[in-house]
């Protein structure tokens, strides 16, 4: 259907007939077709330029279902900040609301349901959305329609506002309710990343070059040249030249807040390669932990890349991590935990959270003493932290980045290397000592095993002995097993001294040893005792095969003597399996102490700070 | 700000847990336990001590005193003093 614009009288065509409004190309009037023709709802302002991939009239592609998207609108946030809903007609009927923020997008469809479902929510409800399941309430607010473009599933006109709520779930699912109306809508879908939707052409709209994407104001303050490296985001910038915090928001700049100038040890600008990509360090905020009256100050550096959206580097004690956002949906929180993608993190602080400091670009509305409630959950080297507010609930992941591992990334950018106290997320020095001293435990265990199912212990011979010399018949001895002679001596009270020598027959090769066999035993006080033993075993190393002689030459504490010499081959010796162990289980074992200490001073610090 | 369009690494929303990775310390001892264990096993399995736990000594009796009269077996030779020869 082609009409001419009741604002401007151009061309306006619906290219679909179940759309209610299609945007003027010319003068932004949404016009809305009724019976008697197009009527206008008024006019919409521009489409703010932003660095989306996505195209007007581009098709797709969602779970195998063809879609184009057909029209677009832009909603302002109540603190500041721009989001997209794009409209795609699927080709099987349906429509799918495409919202888009930060680089992420949610596919939606809209839900049937109770009116109950819907009932108004708080931050951190747990709701069950039909079709989607349990899901959590992360955010609550106002959205306004700004600007629109293409056709429009629905009667949309300039400025209408509606209250919201979002909600995540698991596996990426993710819901809003709109309560513009009396019985609130709910669409539910899933996060998807740019490749699920198989986007592809479109109209190209204005030719966007890469050079300027970046504007520059003038600070109202100081009128020093402030660079917007994002300027489609940013609503507020501290200047760095004055430290005027100044609100880019909307209209003219006003100065929200005076600061004091600060010296950052990551310049903006800064590229830093992380995710397989350069993002640019856009803003610096710094923020004190209100822990008993006292502020512990952290900093935290804005990184920006369009198609990725924002990230995070926190600086704590000289201590870095690199900071993603997390879906609320995706994390449960238990007593003194919190479970993301299948790892426990134990709860490390709560605190207040309060802003100190900004300079550089920020995407919302950010105040000098704005405070969140912050929790931190860790589980080496990630940390899970929480940020609460009245309506909203943010979760991240961050992951300790040593100062080496930064400077590579800052390609060259020299920061603090020392840190001051321990990092909360920190990798333990010794991680991984425990399991590995279990294992070795289990190892030394398999390898006596190993050695003691391979000993024999073949009776050879036998020699009794009741003279100071006695010899043995000859015997046979065989190579690769060692040799243990053992030792009766049927003593009370009394030593006998063994000098052994097993020679070898043929060669003359003599292996010599000397052992005392003494018992002692008595009554003392009552009390009876005994020390010594009747029995002693001497093991000799493995020797050539050959025919042996075992020499026996006894001296004892009485006249009279007798010993028993009993030649095995290949008997289990446990002694040097109790050196193995003390060699590998005591070093472990001693590493564990100091990787145990190490954690609780570390958790003490907290309890300390606390 | 010159980049293409990138595919993150994570799902948006759902970046993975970095698991900690076994120290170095814990590597190298890991490796010296097994060390040790192997040299323990393969000198156990040989029949020798892994670290030599009974003192024994070893000597040579040369042919000539072997083949001697009385030879080796007799208390002289053992309390002689023997010196390596005849």
């Amino acid at each position: 259907m082609k009409a001419a614009c009741p604002q401007c009288g151009a061309d306006v065509e619906f290219r679909f007939d179940d759309t209610f409004v299609r945007v003027c190309d010319h003068c932004r009037a949404a016009c809305v077709r009724g019976d008697r023709g197009l009527e206008t709802l008024g006019a919409f302002a521009d489409l703010a330029e932003t660095q989306s991939p996505l195209a007007l009239f581009a098709i797709g592609s969602w779970k195998g279902a063809p879609f184009q998207l057909v029209g677009r609108a832009q909603l302002a946030h109540e603190a500041g900040g721009r989001w997209d809903e794009w409209y795609a007609r699927f080709d099987d009927g349906r429509w799918g609301w495409l919202a888009e923020a930060q680089g992420r997008f949610y596919m939606m469809f809209e839900v049937e349901h109770s009116a109950a479902v819907a009932a108004r929510a708080r931050v951190g409800d747990e709701l069950e959305i039909p079709s989607a399941g349990r899901m959590t309430v992360s955010e609550v607010g106002r959205a306004t329609y700004v600007a629109a473009a293409g056709e429009i599933p629905f009667r949309l006109g300039p400025g209408t506002k509606y209250d919201y709520a979002d909600l995540s779930g698991p596996d990426g699912r993710f819901a809003t309710i709109d309560y513009s109306d009396s019985v609130p809508a709910i669409y539910a879908g899933w996060g998807a990343a740019l490749l699920d939707l198989g986007i592809s052409g479109g109209d190209a709209g204005p030719p966007r070059s890469p050079d300027i994407r970046a504007t520059r104001l003038a600070c109202p303050n100081c009128a020093g040249s402030l660079e917007l490296r994002a300027p489609d985001a940013t609503q507020r910038i501290g200047c760095p030249y004055c430290g005027a915090l100044v609100d880019t928001s909307s209209g003219p700049l006003s100065v929200v807040a005076k600061q004091e100038r600060e010296s950052l040890t990551i310049p903006l600008g800064t590229k830093a390669h992380f995710e397989d990509t350069i993002l640019v360090v856009i803003g610096w905020m710094r923020r004190k932990a209100i822990i008993d009256g006292t502020g512990y100050p952290f900093e935290e550096y804005l990184l920006y890349e369009p198609s990725l959206g924002f990230r995070w580097l926190v600086e704590s004690d000289g201590n870095w991590s690199y900071v993603k956002p997390v879906d609320a949906g995706l994390v449960t929180e238990e007593v003194a935990h919190a479970v993301y993608d299948g790892v426990r993190f134990k709860q490390f602080q709560t605190s207040p959270l309060t802003v100190d400091r900004v300079l550089g670009e920020m995407y919302w509305k950010v105040e000098i003493d704005e405070t969140t409630a912050g929790t931190d959950y860790v589980a080496p080297p990630a940390m899970l932290s929480k940020e609460a507010s009245d309506n909203e609930v943010n979760w991240s992941l961050g992951t300790y980045v040593s100062a080496s591992e930064l400077e590579r990334a800052l390609e060259g950018t020299t920061v603090r290397s020392f840190a001051t106290a321990a990092a909360p997320n920190a990798p333990p020095l010794m991680r991984g000592i425990y399991p590995t001293l279990a294992a070795a435990a289990a190892c030394v265990l398999l390898g006596m095993c190993v050695v003691r199912s391979s000993a024999s212990g073949d009776d050879v011979t036998t020699l009794t002995c009741t003279q100071p010399v006695c010899f043995s018949e000859p015997f046979q001895l065989e190579s690769g097993a060692n040799v243990a002679v053992e030792l009766h001596g049927n003593v009370t009270n009394a030593w006998i001294s063994v000098g052994g020598d097993l020679v070898n027959d043929a060669t003359g090769a003599v292996e010599s040893f000397d052992r005392d066999v003494e018992y002692y035993s008595g009554v003392d006080g009552g009390e009876s005792w005994s020390e010594g033993s009747h029995d002693e075993t001497v093991f000799l190393p493995p020797v050539d095969d050959g025919r042996y002689v075992l020499r026996v030459e006894l001296q004892s504490s009485t006249p009279t003597y007798e010993i028993d010499a009993k030649v095995v081959q290949g008997r289990f010796h446990a002694k040097p399996w109790y050196y193995l162990c003390g060699l590998v289980l005591i070093p472990g074992a001693l590493l564990a102490a100091i990787a145990g200490w190490r954690e609780r001073s570390r958790w003490k610090q907290v309890s300390d700070d606390e | 700000m010159t980049n293409d369009p990138v595919t993150p690494v994570d799902p948006p929303g759902h970046p993975k847990v970095p698991r900690a990775r076994f120290s170095k310390i814990a590597i190298a001892y890991g490796v010296f336990a097994l060390l040790m264990t192997g040299w323990y096993v393969v000198d156990g399995m040989a029949g020798r001590d892994f670290i030599a736990s009974d003192s024994s000594d070893h000597d040579d009796l040369p042919a000539s005193v072997r083949a001697s009269p009385g030879g080796y077996r007799s208390f002289a030779f053992w309390h002689s003093g023997y010196e390596g020869g005849k």
